[in-house]
């Protein structure tokens, strides 16, 4: 069974505990990683367009976030390429996109029996097509129930248990096939930002479970029921309102 | 010399209209705040409540009979003008009003919204109607219009019991109920051609009205209204044949789908008929998606499919949408709603003129961008009655939401 791993910069570099120490020290050693950059973001009018430029150029000049990026992803790289060359892994490095033609070339030479995705946002048909029931990602959410963004966020304001799943991605979003879920702690926070920082880095380890699971019984799936809720992004005045419901 | 003339006066005309947006302080900063963009005031709701309101008080000030006019036009010469009061807008301004005061308890609010109903009784013609310079229809009234005074007089009896209110609601419902043909629709009023006219703004009226005098008539003539209402709908959520519907040249197309879909749940609600909401909820579901989706104000006009027939957006048509979700929300206790509403009026508030002079503080444009399809370069007093009233409901379900905590 090949497979491989596919993390935008900014996970990589938000994961580095799990990537490294957890990850390929566990005994799941990927025959290839693609580093890719996050999906562009979209200005939807002209003041967002002038506030994000003048936000990165205060960011740029004062050496916060430019430059801290740029230095963690050249380390990370650094000591990635320098370990996995020992562990005799590939890793690709695309300055673009997950959705762009150079990944789906990448993956054609690769042709993996597993891919496991993060940050890649909506990944386009071509791709979902030509490698059906192959890409896993992890949901910070129970599906169906909780399609869809912010569902930690919703999970909690609905008064409900905060489940990890992993599945296949395919055309509709977060409606794959489950092949793993999991619970995540999600007892001591004190703002929304903390819950999703604790919640992620548990449910990144469910990539883990869902290898274990795969490895023991491949094609084993989760039953869904029905065709759940897409939910989208919390608004400002509702996160504030679960933070003081959990104070 | 004579290649030279078009393009002297073009430069001529470009000229004299930049001296005049220039000489025009009110029309400048609503152009600049619609080209350059909007940025957050900062303000809470309440706030921005509190500027809409006092602009419909400075506005009902400025009025000899206590009414308010239903647009403002910035595209005047001599700048910004009101116009004289009208009915429909004075009359659909009641209930906000009513409502403000109940959040408030000030006073001052109930006694605004019993000039306004004051002044709309004065208006009433001896065959019910109420006559209107805004309506096409010069010989009798227009049954919408109507519906929504009796709407905003329903509540002001309900407040008062005064008889005066009592008396015009029977008149107008009664007009209304004569109107009535017997294929389920009213005849050709004011600005449609339709053969099938199904009106949408009456039926909650009629509805309220029957709660008040308990005059099975306007119950009756309500459901066979919603009944026809139901059996025109698509099964994407698409309503038919309603007045103004698919018309070539209109430019009220999603007020009218706003208008129908509020009708249908306030007439749910008061008659107790899940049906009613259900078929409203296909239609807001899909209004809900499409912008949670796109993260931007809802299109004026769509077509069959939902799909965006124009660019420019109707800022009242929106305002009333979040309105019924936010209802919605109330009914089904789905969080979902009310936070596409709570999205939708945080961009309406962006719209709001937070400086300007009088005429123009605390109020929104008609249309956007100002010069778009939806009463250009002009305040529509709609646009300010739904965004007053879905910001109340906000507070109000904000406030439900922190007591349950508690």
């Amino acid at each position: 069974m090949k497979f491989g791993f596919a993390f935008s910069l900014e996970i990589i570099i938000w994961s580095e505990k799990f990537f490294k120490e957890i990850l390929l020290a566990g005994g799941y050693k990927p025959d290839f990683i693609i580093i890719f950059n996050p999906p562009p973001k979209k200005y939807k009018d002209s003041y967002n367009i002038i506030k994000t430029l003048a936000k990165n150029f205060i960011d740029y000049l004062s050496l916060r976030k430019y430059l801290l990026v740029k230095l963690l992803s050249f380390r990370l790289m650094y000591r990635n390429n320098y370990f996995l060359k020992d562990a005799n892994v590939k890793l690709y490095y695309s300055s673009k996109d997950f959705n762009s033609n150079k990944i789906l070339k990448i993956l054609d030479i690769e042709k993996p029996d597993i891919l496991i995705v993060k940050g890649a946002g909506i990944v386009r048909e071509i791709i979902l097509d030509k490698y059906p029931n192959t890409i896993i990602n992890v949901h910070p959410g129970k599906l169906p129930d909780y399609r869809g963004m912010s569902t930690i966020e919703w999970a909690i304001f609905n008064k409900d248990s905060v489940i990890g799943t992993a599945y296949y991605m395919s055309k509709g979003i977060d409606t794959g096939n489950i092949i793993f879920e999991k619970k995540l702690k999600n007892k001591s926070w004190k703002s929304v930002f903390e819950l999703r920082e604790t919640t992620f880095e548990q449910s990144n380890l469910i990539f883990i479970d869902a290898l274990s699971q795969l490895s023991k019984n491949p094609g084993n799936i989760i039953p869904k029921k029905g065709i759940g809720k897409q939910w989208f992004p919390m608004h400002l005045k509702l996160k504030k309102h679960i933070e003081n419901a959990h104070k | 010399m004579s290649s030279n003339t078009p393009i002297r006066k073009i430069i001529s005309k470009n000229l004299s209209l930049l001296i005049f947006v220039y000489a025009n302080p009110d029309l400048r900063y609503a152009l600049t705040k619609s080209i350059i963009g909007k940025a957050n005031s900062g303000y809470n709701s309440e706030k921005h409540i509190l500027l809409a309101i006092t602009w419909i008080l400075r506005t009902q000030s400025f009025t000899v009979d206590g009414g308010i006019p239903s647009s403002v036009s910035l595209n005047t010469k001599c700048g910004v003008r009101c116009q004289k009061s009208c009915p429909v807008a004075t009359g659909s301004l009641i209930s906000t009003m009513f409502d403000y005061y109940f959040l408030t308890k000030k006073r001052i609010y109930f006694k605004s919204a019993l000039l306004m109903a004051n002044s709309v009784i004065l208006k009433q013609h001896s065959s019910g109607y109420f006559s209107s310079e805004i309506s096409n229809s010069k010989k009798r009234g227009n049954i919408s219009d109507c519906g929504k005074i009796i709407c905003g007089l329903n509540r002001a009896y309900m407040e008062t019991k005064e008889p005066k209110f009592l008396n015009a609601i029977v008149r107008a419902s009664d007009w209304i109920v004569s109107m009535k043909k017997l294929n389920s629709s009213w005849e050709k009023y004011g600005d449609t051609e339709e053969e099938l006219v199904i009106y949408d703004d009456v039926n909650r009226a009629l509805l309220g009205a029957y709660e008040i005098t308990d005059n099975y008539n306007y119950k009756k003539i309500t459901e066979t209204n919603l009944h026809s209402f139901l059996n025109n709908q698509e099964n994407n959520g698409w309503f038919s044949n309603i007045v103004h519907a698919e018309k070539k040249g209109c430019n009220r197309f999603s007020n009218r789908i706003g208008n129908t879909l509020e009708d249908l749940v306030e007439s749910g609600l008061i008659s107790g008929n899940q049906k009613y909401i259900d078929g409203a909820k296909v239609a807001l579901h899909r209004l809900f998606r499409k912008f949670e989706i796109s993260g931007e104000l809802l299109a004026g006009r769509f077509n069959k499919e939902w799909n965006s027939t124009v660019k420019s957006v109707s800022i009242s048509d929106c305002a009333q949408i979040s309105i019924c979700w936010q209802r919605l929300y109330q009914i089904e206790k789905d969080i979902r709603y009310f936070n596409a509403a709570l999205k939708m009026n945080d961009i309406l508030k962006k719209h709001q003129f937070l400086s300007g002079s009088k005429i123009i503080l605390g109020s929104l444009p008609s249309s956007y961008p100002l010069w778009g399809d939806f009463g250009p370069y002009s305040i529509d007093s709609s646009s300010i009655k739904y965004f007053i009233e879905s910001l109340v409901h906000e507070v109000k379900i904000f406030k439900s939401l922190s007591s349950r905590v508690k």
